[in-house]
């Protein structure tokens, strides 16, 4: 993902259980934290849950048009065999959607989103006890 | 100082803990991973069905961020492994606000 001086987020789960975690927070000087650990088998059938129960394989992203490079995000989903990717102008808040042409889909999009993120983050600051990192 | 150990009603049905490559240490502690978990349940029910295997040193009930009720998971940790395994003993597959829990290790020393 490309670095504007912005803050960003990349946390990536490998079907093996590897959790890869990396954060540019200007909270640090800019300094980029990665961390890694690898997940327990039951912790990544949790993620798969959260991510099945959240109706994102509803979503199609095909009427979204293509968001500024700086200040966007990127969900990639890779389950057995079925991968869905989606790509939208960053959400700051949920009042970001409604003028979207499909405010349903991002709004799904944006609280799994939240979701995936608060799961992330409490592993993470649990295991490696680092100052929490404001969303 | 621990309590007399109750008798817990294990969900036969609930297959057991996957085997893992080796619970890996956190660096404070042992931490567990709980499914399952009722979405009304409390900070305090986790604390007391849990605490009674240790000094629980932090525990992360995370809410569902549209609902706000719990997400369905928790995390818990303990200083010691044997309270943490006492605790996957003891609780995994019996209930907590009558559904019933999986009690994991979090993290473990290698890929799956």
């Amino acid at each position: 993902s490309q670095r504007f001086g912005h803050e960003f987020m990349e946390i990536e789960v490998c079907p093996s259980g590897k959790l890869r975690y990396a954060n540019n927070s200007n909270y640090n000087n800019d300094k980029i934290i990665r961390r890694e650990v690898c997940l327990g088998p039951a912790v990544v059938a949790e993620l798969k849950r959260i991510i099945l129960t959240s109706d994102i394989t509803t979503v199609d992203d095909e009427n979204w048009g293509e968001p500024p490079a700086a200040r966007r995000q990127e969900l990639e989903i890779k389950i057995g065999n079925e991968h869905i990717a989606f790509t939208c102008a960053e959400i700051m808040s949920l009042a970001d959607v409604q003028n979207s042409p499909d405010p349903k889909g991002l709004t799904v999009l944006y609280y799994l989103t939240q979701d995936l993120k608060c799961f992330v983050m409490s592993l993470i600051n649990l295991h490696f006890k680092i100052k929490p990192i404001p969303p | 100082h621990k309590h007399q150990h109750q008798h817990h009603h294990h969900d036969t049905e609930m297959p057991p803990p996957p085997p893992v490559a080796g619970p890996l240490r956190s660096i404070e502690g042992w931490v567990l991973f709980v499914t399952g978990v009722h979405e009304e349940a409390q900070e305090d029910d986790i604390r007391d069905k849990f605490g009674e295997y240790g000094l629980i040193k932090s525990i992360a009930l995370n809410l569902d961020r549209k609902t706000g009720q719990v997400k369905g998971y928790a995390l818990v940790e303990f200083s010691e492994r044997e309270e943490a395994q006492d605790a996957i003993n003891a609780l995994h597959g019996t209930p907590l606000l009558g559904k019933t829990i999986g009690v994991h290790w979090t993290f473990c020393r290698k890929e799956i």
